[in-house]
């Protein structure tokens, strides 16, 4: 007989050891953890190793899960810190909360000058301090509402709009050569 | 509504977080005003831009080579205590509780708590304990230190300390 599993509950039963419900999972999530991570990171074998720690953290935390949360926003969570743990080692910021303020490089005419669309977007994005950037990629790429996105990255949902807010202010000097007349 | 308020939850507009009744006022503020309207076409245009970056399509075998990974561990990384198993149990058959019922479950543990101490009151009562008390009192805290056991280490170091030191006053 089949039986249909929400996540949560096949999260439950990866818990008490099921190792298919795990492979479940994997199967039905690779795509928004990668995307988020590859998004993020565009790197693609340091996007395919956030994917497979977010998921092994997955598993040993298990069986301590309390479904409070959708089983969705629970693995932006874990993908979304990774992401920003990894971007703080490579560029350390030596203080106490998450740098919040824009890198002014590249300019704009950089960025018009690289291979226009695409590559300008990704480029502009990186250039965002990490928790605007990993905001905008949930907002942007993942559709998640300003309260997912609250809990992904822990904080309000008023942060939230402020760093949607600074980021695309940041985005729309980056990006105004690529704008449509 | 002013300008720099508006502006202020311009983004949130845009992505539909507003309620009704503050996407109304925006829209009202919208209607009349010529910059607030250039803000929002260009993070409208923002927006664009971003949404025309593809979907990037996920490595083949992504999937396999982390289930694969998760087997090779060794099992039980993070093993449950008899705490995590009993406080598991707990919130599972609160979760399954009716909020009623849940009350009502706190309601007798809450009872029971109250009555377990009241028949204690009643098994052993207050003089009694007080008596305990204050036959402690008088102890002056010293009746710890009985004599050392004839063969021990301390009985040993008695010994020693004994014949070896000085006498008191002699200084030579």
């Amino acid at each position: 007989m089949l039986v249909i599993r929400s996540d949560e509950e096949r999260m439950q039963a990866v818990g008490k050891g099921d190792m298919e419900a795990f492979r479940d999972l994997v199967l039905a999530y690779q795509r928004p953890a990668w995307s988020v991570a590859f998004r993020f990171l565009r790197d693609s074998a340091e996007a395919e190793d956030v994917v497979q720690d977010a998921f092994l953290k997955i598993l040993d935390a298990a069986p301590r899960y309390l479904p409070t949360a959708s089983f969705r926003t629970y693995l932006y969570q874990v993908v979304s810190r990774l992401c920003i743990d990894r971007a703080e080692k490579k560029h350390p910021e030596y203080t106490d909360e998450l740098p919040d303020v824009a890198d002014l490089s590249p300019s704009p005419g950089e960025v018009f000058s690289a291979r226009q669309g695409e590559d300008a977007v990704r480029m502009a994005l990186d250039a965002l301090p990490p928790n605007q950037r990993i905001a905008v990629i949930l907002k942007h790429y993942e559709g998640l509402s300003y309260a997912e996105i609250g809990l992904a990255i822990g904080v309000t949902v008023k942060a939230v709009e402020g760093l949607l807010g600074r980021a695309r202010s940041t985005l729309q000097i980056r990006l105004a050569p690529l704008k449509k007349d | 509504m002013k300008c720099n308020h508006v502006h202020a939850r311009l983004n949130a507009y845009a992505d539909g977080e507003l309620s009704r009744l503050q996407s109304r006022r925006i829209d009202r503020h919208l209607e009349g005003c010529s910059s607030c309207q250039v803000h929002l076409a260009g993070l409208r245009e923002v927006n664009r831009i971003l949404r025309e970056i593809p979907m990037l399509p996920v490595p083949e075998g992504l999937a396999l080579r982390v289930v694969a990974e998760a087997a090779r561990r060794p099992p039980g990384v993070e093993r449950l205590s008899l705490i995590d198993h009993v406080s598991e149990w707990l919130t599972q058959a609160l979760q399954a509780m009716s909020y009623p019922v849940r009350f009502a479950a706190c309601g007798t543990v809450i009872a029971a708590s109250l009555g377990g101490m009241l028949v204690a009151e009643r098994i052993y009562p207050a003089d009694r304990r007080y008596a305990v008390v204050v036959a402690a009192r008088e102890l002056d805290g010293l009746e710890w230190f009985g004599a050392a056991p004839p063969v021990s280490v301390a009985a040993a170091y008695l010994a020693a300390a004994s014949t070896s030191s000085p006498a008191e006053g002699d200084t030579r």
